[in-house]
């Protein structure tokens, strides 16, 4: 479906530590492996979702995407273009393509700013234009997110999260970034709101082909509108590939119970669903061998002292896992009944 | 905008701070018009020194006959003078250098900081005088040395603030559609900083002009024939308790200014809040 | 048998633009060791319920305009704060709040915390007659070990691992799930009849949020609580509810046990939220129109400006409650069958 020339954003093991300093001397005393070797690739118009709970490392992903960090080591690719060690008045002209946006979005508007200022701040940055065009601009997109004219004046705090988020995206817009990064775009929303914004992504996405990759621990929400998923799991990717394989056959344990937890109406309550056990390891205490190994029904000794690494076990589908194979259905059934 | 002032005028004491702070204004501009014996900032009137008040002076006379309504009324335009040069001129350095040391944390930042910090260490006033009597009494020194007193005050606050601010989503979110640092101080951090500013700023005139008097009290400010309050309450007190109305009118001009500037930059802290500002349509 | 039983009542918010009509005739009840979903989106006053019940209110702006709520053979409404601090809040009836990081004093331990609790609550209730029978009773005046025992003891009910070491931590050394967990001891402890759960898993993880719901359900179903869950999220409730009703714009619109009403949903609001959650197959389909502002509510139904099978009567009169199969009930002229 993806041609490989069609590629728009390229992540070659792209590694982000952030130094654990000691109280007094402020000498290094650890790492936090924030992000640890991630690798994937983003098609153009594609929809790629990031999914993991806090503490996973995705925010950090993302600015290091974004340009906002720094890789130590890795290389992200742009349009071809490396990207990731650049001068940083490259990076910030590089802002105008690849945008993001935050999950309060009614936090990154300044409070003291109209909607109007707000809205044409990223052109008066980044571009020439007069104010008539700018004003065309603004009208244009305000309307695309289903917003009006009446709205410019008016400041932030008066409006409600919904429209918030489409003003945070408005205002993302007038630049035509090609690649937008969503960072929990319906977390705090309820669902009938919830509904509309995924709505408005997607006719956004067909009237200006954007290229979305969204976070998201919501995973009833990826699956509606990625095309391709990746998991992740303190700072690696434990499985990804195309989301209608992982949904239907996940492979990984974490993923499994992931897709497990997600409380679903209709389904059949008898049924005791699998629950995960404990809590992830601290960022600065890994364990050697595999990250999952504290929570995993399937440990083995092998996991104890071997990091798996990602190994394509069908198409387009890789798992990071050294028990994968034993994850037939009948493992699962009788771990479910034993709970 | 009307929201605003319609809750600061729902708060008597800011109001009547408002008002008197108004008055005090207005007084100096209108001083020559308002003093029933303008030239008495100069002339003298041996004859009549120490005259209790009377129709003819309603504050009395003082030690050299000089009607002391007009000297306090003129001692508006030196009060004014003193706490608006001074106050703009340690905002000025204190903004800056709290700024830049918020915005840009390092060596230079803490530095900045510690020199500070001395400066705050030292009683305001102690340090006013010090520096008052080094620069030579006279009434541009006195902004001076005040000026030089009261900037890290102003330091402290917007340190503090622009560093949280700093830390803020909207700051964050700006550099990320690429702003340059410039403008994310200069269009947005400075008006997030404007309140603490503001409130800082008038609640500081009042403590400027206390500081004002007292030097003018030691001697170490405003010399005479300057009609500057404190002065007046200097002059006066070898003829205490007899003529009271010399001590009393000044020094109570002094009160009902700082008290004024007090509760003005109270309700000004009260109702600045971006959330008031609301567009013109609903 | 009902522990808890509200009839008609009607609280408003007094704010610079108008009042608020936030809750607008409401009848509701729960019954002994059930546990009760109140579902609804933002808005609709099912945090507003919780706090009259736990008569907690904001003075200033919250007002009870009308209405009775039954407790334990009591009019809670008629209670004066101080018996209601007493013998109610804290003890008959405890809360679990949203957010577990702010609920707690950051200068202070989870073990400090705790015995605070036990310390008060359960021993000055049992001085006077208000106090309920419950094991601790003997604690007239407890010494730090048998303090420290019970908060032990409670922490493992929790699954807190190595409570011992764990009840001299700050708030800020535990990780969300614990806080919550720890939470929900605190709101056991005094053995209540009624705990209000105000979207206690909306502020974590998934997985963890899994965890904590199916604790909450274990132990509530073991003391025979009674539990008010709140929240916005349906998916949660139908994990751990018998019962949910859901609340719009401050009107009940439809109560059901968990199975009828996932089944059988039978007024228009209940569809459209069934239908916008996020399902696989289908396109996601959305309630058009906006949630009304509740200082000027619709009159009649307040849901009847979205409403689909709107009629004449949906905009002069509540619609009075129908009861359609067994304990399913329904408060629309033109429910769906």
């Amino acid at each position: 479906m993806f041609r490989v020339d069609d590629l728009i954003l390229s992540l070659d093991n792209v590694k982000k530590y952030f130094p654990i300093k000691s109280r007094f001397l402020k000498r290094r005393i650890g790492w936090i492996k924030a992000v640890d070797g991630i690798s994937f690739n983003v098609f153009r118009e594609g929809v790629m979702g990031l999914v993991g709970e806090s503490g996973c490392g995705k925010t950090t992903l993302a600015k290091t995407i974004m340009g906002m960090h720094q890789p130590d080591e890795g290389k992200v690719i742009f349009k071809q273009g490396v990207i990731s060690k650049i001068h940083p008045e490259e990076a910030r002209k590089l802002r105008r393509q690849i945008q993001y946006v935050y999950q309060d979005s009614g936090a990154s508007l300044d409070p003291w700013w109209t909607i109007e200022r707000l809205l044409r701040e990223p052109l008066v940055i980044h571009t020439h234009l007069s104010d008539s065009e700018m004003d065309e601009k603004v009208l244009a997109i305000l309307e695309a997110v289903g917003m009006s004219e009446e709205h410019l004046n008016c400041y932030p705090h008066e409006f409600s999260g919904g429209q918030l988020r489409r003003l945070g995206l408005a205002r993302i817009l007038t630049l035509n970034p090609e690649l937008i990064i969503f960072d929990e775009p319906t977390a705090g929303l309820d669902v009938s709101v919830q509904a509309k914004i995924l709505e408005l992504l997607e006719n956004l996405k067909e009237a200006f082909r954007l290229t979305y990759i969204i976070i998201s621990h919501n995973l009833s929400l990826i699956r509606i509108i990625c095309h391709h998923t990746a998991v992740m799991y303190l700072g690696k990717i434990v499985e990804i590939g195309t989301t209608q394989r992982i949904f239907e056959d996940p492979k990984h344990p974490y993923t499994r119970i992931l897709i497990d937890s997600i409380p679903e109406p209709g389904r059949d309550r008898g049924n005791q669903r699998l629950l995960l056990q404990g809590e992830p390891p601290s960022l600065e205490n890994i364990p050697p061998g595999c990250r999952f190994q504290n929570r995993c029904p399937f440990r083995k000794e092998r996991c104890e002292k071997e990091e798996p690494f990602l190994k394509e076990v069908a198409q387009d589908h890789m798992v990071s896992c050294h028990q994968w194979i034993q994850h037939q259905n009948q493992a699962w059934q009788t771990l479910r009944l034993v709970r | 905008m009307w929201l605003t002032l319609e809750k600061f005028l729902k708060d008597t004491s800011a109001v009547i701070g408002a008002g008197v702070v108004l008055m005090l204004i207005l007084t100096a501009i209108f001083a020559p018009y308002l003093a029933p014996y303008p030239e008495d900032v100069r002339k003298v009137h041996p004859m009549q020194r120490l005259e209790p008040p009377s129709w003819k002076h309603p504050f009395g006379t003082d030690d050299v006959g000089r009607d002391l309504l007009s000297r306090v009324i003129f001692g508006t335009r030196v009060t004014i003078i003193i706490v608006f040069s001074a106050t703009s001129i340690s905002m000025v350095i204190g903004v800056l250098m709290g700024i830049f040391a918020g915005y840009y944390p390092g060596w230079l930042s803490m530095a900045a900081m510690r020199i500070a910090d001395i400066f705050l260490s030292i009683p305001q006033i102690i340090l006013a005088i010090a520096l008052a009597h080094a620069l030579g009494p006279s009434i541009p020194n006195l902004i001076l040395a005040i000026a030089l007193t009261y900037w890290p005050l102003f330091t402290r606050i917007v340190y503090a603030e622009t560093m949280s601010i700093k830390g803020r989503l909207f700051v964050e979110a700006t550099l990320a559609i690429g702003a340059k640092n410039f403008r994310v101080i200069a269009l947005h951090a400075f008006p997030n900083l404007m309140p603490s500013i503001v409130v800082r700023t008038t609640i500081g005139m009042g403590t400027v002009i206390l500081v004002a008097a007292v030097l003018g009290f030691l001697g170490v400010g405003a010399q005479p024939p300057t009609p500057e309050w404190g002065l007046m309450v200097a002059n006066s007190r070898e003829y205490l308790p007899d003529a009271w109305w010399f001590a009393t009118f000044p020094g109570m001009a002094i009160f009902v200014v700082v008290m004024a500037f007090n509760m003005f930059g109270d309700g000004l802290r009260d109702i600045i809040d971006p959330k008031l500002r609301r567009s013109s349509r609903k | 048998m009902r522990i808890l039983d509200i009839e008609g009542l009607t609280v408003f918010y007094h704010t610079d633009q108008g009042a608020v009509e936030a809750l607008d005739e409401v009848n509701f009840s729960i019954g002994k060791g059930e546990i009760v979903g109140l579902v609804g989106e933002s808005g609709c006053g099912k945090s507003t319920m919780g706090k009259t019940i736990a008569r907690v209110l904001p003075e200033s702006t919250g007002e009870i305009v009308s209405g009775s709520i039954s407790f334990q053979g009591e009019d809670l409404l008629k209670l004066s704060e101080k018996e209601i601090n007493r013998r109610v809040r804290g003890r008959a009836i405890t809360i679990i709040p949203q957010d577990p990081f702010v609920s707690f004093n950051p200068v202070f331990t989870i073990g400090t915390q705790f015995s605070d609790i036990l310390k008060y609550k359960l021993v000055a209730g049992n001085r006077k007659n208000g106090g309920r029978k419950n094991p601790l009773q003997k604690l007239m005046h407890p010494s730090s070990k048998e303090l420290k025992k019970q908060i032990i003891q409670m922490l493992n009910r929790v699954q807190i691992p190595s409570p011992e070491k764990q009840m001299y931590k700050y708030p800020h050394e535990l990780s969300g799930g614990q806080r919550q967990r720890v939470m929900i001891a605190m709101a056991l402890a005094p053995q209540p009849s009624l705990v209000i759960a105000d979207e206690p898993t909306t502020a974590l993880d998934v997985t963890i949020g899994a965890q904590v719901l199916e604790l909450l359900k274990d132990l509530t179903k073991q003391f025979q609580t009674s539990v008010l869950f709140i929240t916005h999220d349906l998916g949660v409730a139908y994990d751990i509810c018998d019962r949910i009703t859901v609340m719009y714009a401050g009107q009940i619109m439809e109560s059901a046990p968990t199975d009828s009403f996932f089944k059988n949903p039978c007024h228009p609001y209940t569809r459209g939220l069934l239908d916008s959650l996020p399902n696989p197959q289908g396109k996601i389909q959305t309630i058009q129109g906006d949630i009304p502002s509740l200082i000027n509510p619709p009159k009649g139904c307040r849901f009847h400006p979205r409403c689909p099978r709107r009629v004449d009567e949906c905009t002069e009169q509540r619609p009075e409650l129908k009861e359609l199969f067994a304990n399913h009930i329904v408060h629309c002229f033109k429910p769906f069958l």
